[in-house]
């Protein structure tokens, strides 16, 4: 055969994992990382967003690293990722512009009511993205379901600790809020 | 009192993640401590009410399955490729039939994840929309990790003979598959 090869499409180029924990990563962690950054963003789209570029990052880890301590990097660059999402307010921006323009198009009642919900959920939010990641993380996890034993392996801490940690994690969470809001929701 | 439980127990204890006899031993000590029975009381008050406020921070539903949706894998999958600075060709499927002067011609990839999925990114593939004529698995041509690399494609005689060649970095192909003609 007279086989001329030719370069014929240049290029798509990709992050290959040439082993399995990457997959086993994506299908355990996956749903999860974007719930706990949708509870975090109220935003599923934009949760989606971050969780995918989060294992992005995972791609192109070295697999040496154990397992365990990957999977408590993936949630910490993901939670990391969330806060400053959160904290930077280009898209607080937009929402309360698009909260005006509702305001000001809709005398309805339940115009009120969302945007009341809207700065309710804020609050929580900002006050979220001004405790240490690592309470952010347990409070949004531990809301979102997982029980203490996927707590600790997803935070990479032991079982027994977790209690005080969440405790902890309430605690400041709440002084906080009750410091810059009041103690209603 | 003795025996008094630490507070990160009694969070546990609330929580119903304490094991069966330690749970017992908790609530006997509450019924008998008013300073633990207090704190208890608090811990259960404050885990309600910030409870409350998470509820508040997002739509989002429960955790799903541990399972990713499908779907969700594509949007993965182009961020993937779009942080990498791919540009994801949409093209149609078959360069069009025409007699060709030139030994080989240009041929676009079918669709841009499938093409680089199947072999070398298992997450991706699940999530490829099944098709009728799933394409070859790539075959490895050394056993060198591959991390970042090329998907090139290529034909030879006049595009009757394809394939997808896996470049590495050093100009070097790491695997090979034969696309097949639909």
């Amino acid at each position: 055969m007279d086989a001329v090869l030719t370069i014929v499409q240049p290029a798509e180029e990709i992050a290959l994992s040439s082993s399995e924990w990457f997959d086993a990563l994506c299908h355990a962690h996956y749903a999860r990382v974007v719930g706990m950054l949708g509870r975090l963003m109220g935003d599923r789209g934009q949760a989606e967003e971050i969780a995918a570029d989060a294992f992005c990052k995972l791609a192109r880890q070295p697999d040496g690293a154990g397992k365990e301590d990957l999977t408590a990097w993936l949630y910490r660059v993901a939670i990391n990722a969330g806060l400053d999402a959160v904290r930077s307010n280009s898209r607080r921006k937009r929402r309360e512009e698009r909260a005006t323009a509702t305001s000001a198009n809709s005398k309805e009642p339940e115009a009120l009511e969302w945007l009341l919900t809207e700065e309710r959920r804020e609050r929580v939010q900002r006050v979220l993205a001004a405790l240490k990641p690592r309470d952010a993380q347990m409070l949004l996890l531990r809301s979102s379901g997982m029980s203490y034993r996927e707590l600790a392996e997803t935070l990479g801490i032991q079982p027994g600790s977790v209690g005080s940690m969440l405790a902890r994690a309430e605690q400041e969470f709440e002084r906080r809020y009750r410091a810059r809001y009041g103690g209603h929701l | 009192m003795k025996n008094c439980w630490p507070f990160g127990d009694l969070r546990a204890y609330i929580d119903g993640e304490m094991t069966p006899d330690a749970r017992a031993a908790i609530a006997v000590h509450l019924e008998a401590c008013p300073a633990c029975g207090a704190r208890y009381r608090e811990l259960t008050e404050r885990a309600a009410w910030v409870s409350a406020a998470m509820d508040l921070s997002g739509n989002a539903p429960a955790i799903p399955a541990a399972r990713p949706r499908p779907r969700r894998w594509l949007v993965g999958a182009v961020g993937l490729a779009a942080s990498l600075g791919i540009a994801l060709l949409l093209l149609p499927k078959r360069a069009p039939e025409r007699p060709a002067p030139v030994v080989a011609k240009v041929v676009v990839p079918p669709a841009p994840v499938q093409t680089a999925a199947p072999a070398v990114h298992p997450a991706v593939h699940h999530a490829a929309p099944r098709r009728q004529d799933p394409p070859e698995e790539f075959l490895r041509l050394d056993d060198e990790p591959i991390e970042t690399a090329t998907i090139v494609r290529v034909s030879a005689e006049d595009g009757a003979l394809q394939a997808d060649l896996i470049v590495g970095p050093d100009g070097r192909a790491h695997a090979i598959r034969v696309v097949r003609n639909q």
